[in-house]
Order: C-alpha cells, then sequence, then structure tokens
C-alpha cells in the first residue's frame, strides 16, 4: 500500500484507529526529523533516541482524538512535545551532573559530507551549539536546521514572533563568535 | 531555511546563510531501524493495551487529558515526600519511645537506689 497521496492527517486518524500501516508511515516520514532536532538540543545519541521515542509514543496516545480543524501540524506538535522534552531533560542532566565534554558524536556510518568535514570541524560545530542557551539553541535548531519559519519555531516554542527573533539572533551572534577562530577553516571545508 | 529577516543589530543575511551553511555541514544520524522498530512496538502495545481495557483506557486517558500530567506530578510529589516524611516520623517516635521505656527503666532503679540510700542513712547515723 502506497502513503504517497495521504495527509499526515489522514495518517494520524487512522493510526488512531489501530492502522499499524498508517503508524508506519509517520514514522518513515517524520522519525529523522524528530531525532534530527533530539540531537542537536542534546548533543547526545541514545538520549536523543529516547525523547524521539516518548514523543512518537504521544503521538499514539493523542491519535484517537486528533482534531484536524484544531489548526496543529504533527511535525509541528511533534517538534514541540520533542523540544520540551529535550529542555526536561538538559535541565536535569544540570542539575544531576554539569557536563563539560564535547557532544557525543553520532555513531553511524558517516554520510559523505561527514567524511568532507573533518571530526575537528564537527566537534567545533557541535560544541558552539551546545553552548548556547537552551531557548537559543531551540531556536537555531528549529529554523536552520529544520527549516521552520520564524512564524511556524514561534508556535511549536510557544512564543511570539518578536521573541523568537530575539533568540535567533542572540543565537547566531553567540555562533558565529565562538566559530569566529575556526572560520577560515570552516569556509575552505565548505568550498571544499 | 525559509525566512532570514533578523533583529536589529543582528548578523547580515549574508553572515546568517554562511552561518547556515556551517550548522548545515554537521549531519544529524538518521533514525535506526532499531529505533524505528521500537517506535512501532510502542504503538502496537499500546493498541494491545486499548483492545485488553477499552474501557480503562478510555478512563485513564480522559482523567490525564482533565487534570494534566504536568499538573499531577509537583501534587504527587508533595504527597510522595509528606507520606514518607509521615512514615519517618512515625519510626523514629516508636525508637524514641523504645528509649525513653529503656531510660525510665534506669532512672527508676536509680531512684530506688537513692531512697535505699536515704533510708540507710538515719540508720548510719543513728549508729
Amino acid at each position: 500500500m502506497t502513503f504517497e497521496n495521504v495527509s499526515d492527517e489522514e495518517l494520524i486518524a487512522s493510526a488512531g484507529n489501530g492502522d499499524r500501516l498508517a503508524a508506519s508511515e509517520l514514522i518513515s516520514r517524520h522519525a529523522d526529523k524528530i531525532l534530527g532536532v533530539c540531537w542537536r538540543m542534546l548533543g547526545e545519541k541514545a538520549a536523543a533516541e529516547d525523547v524521539a521515542q516518548e514523543a512518537f509514543l504521544r503521538l499514539w496516545e493523542f491519535a484517537p482524538k486528533w482534531n484536524p480543524d484544531g489548526g496543529a501540524r504533527i511535525d509541528t506538535w511533534l517538534y514541540r512535545v520533542a523540544v520540551n522534552r529535550c529542555v526536561d531533560r538538559l535541565r536535569k542532566t544540570k542539575r544531576e551532573a554539569p557536563q563539560d565534554a564535547a557532544p557525543e558524536m553520532a555513531d553511524d556510518a558517516p554520510s559523505a559530507t561527514q567524511v568532507l568535514i573533518g571530526e575537528d570541524r564537527r566537534k567545533s560545530v557541535l560544541a558552539a551549539l551546545e553552548a548556547l542557551p537552551e531557548r537559543q539553541r531551540m531556536a537555531v535548531v528549529l529554523c536552520h536546521y529544520q527549516e521552520l519559519s520564524n512564524i511556524e519555531a514561534a508556535d511549536v516554542m510557544k512564543i511570539s514572533v518578536d521573541a523568537l527573533e530575539s533568540l535567533l539572533a542572540r543565537g547566531r551572534r553567540a555562533l558565529k563568535a565562538a566559530l569566529a577562530p575556526m572560520r577560515q577553516e570552516l569556509m575552505e571545508g565548505l568550498a571544499g | 531555511m525559509k525566512k532570514v529577516n533578523d533583529m536589529p543589530g543582528g548578523l547580515e543575511d549574508r553572515e546568517i546563510n554562511a552561518l547556515d551553511a556551517v550548522l548545515k555541514s554537521v549531519a544529524a544520524p538518521p533514525a535506526s531501524d532499531a529505533l524505528r522498530a521500537s517506535m512501532l512496538a510502542d504503538f502496537d502495545a499500546l493498541q494491545r493495551s486499548r483492545r485488553a481495557h477499552p474501557a480503562a483506557s478510555a478512563l485513564v486517558a480522559r482523567l490525564r487529558d482533565f487534570l494534566g500530567v504536568r499538573t499531577l506530578a509537583p501534587a504527587g510529589l508533595l504527597a510522595g515526600i509528606t507520606a514518607l516524611g509521615f512514615a519517618a516520623g512515625v519510626a523514629s517516635a516508636g525508637s524514641m519511645i523504645a528509649i525513653s521505656d529503656e531510660q525510665s527503666v534506669f532512672l527508676t532503679a536509680a531512684i530506688d537506689e537513692g531512697f535505699l540510700v536515704d533510708e540507710e542513712m538515719p540508720a548510719w547515723v543513728e549508729d
């Protein structure tokens, strides 16, 4: 069965009625994006997988009551659940044991891009991202990596667009400053 | 990135686009087959639970929606701490009573010995 022309809303309605194939299709469509957000927020793959799984579990629980007229998109809803769980986890981790180590690297086989850019560069970018305050990191991750518009990202974070833009501006400035020492190397890496 | 407008004093579009390229050069790991299987297993488990206890799961879902898990969490934590404090209080009160009993035995014995001395004193004085 192909779901090419089936919307997320139709899939969630089917999943809410126990349709396993519809649930599987939702996972295919959104798992990578949600895991990506979690990984960039938490800097650790195992924790990111836990949170991504939790977000989907909430989706399954919520599926039978999903209101298509509510206006929320599945991906926006999933992002919101995922980033909130990430923030909860970051705060808990910070309370228990402050981590100052560089983020853990993905242990999957490296992609072509990953091979092109060196591990040092990867670590620098991820460490700069991890050093951002959590709300700024969330704004940067949603807008730069997930390619959400400012309006969509503000909706996920439940803040005004102005507040989102302020977080984004501060986050970008901090990233620029953190990455300044390796600017030349980064640019060469991207050009090469 | 769909939109690059920024706050006054923020970076220029050229810089934002460069930063965007740098950030995107670090790829996130894709969701593994094991993770996807776990997500689907959660779905299956929930369906089994709903089939086995349709009324109960509907009630739990309604209660959770009505009260809100996050709203209940602090109250639950507070209740837990209170119950723990009460249990600890009861336990320590029992041990204190036990110590008091023990002390009272020694105290009684000491008083009795004191009386013995008092009773012996006049006799000794008379002698």
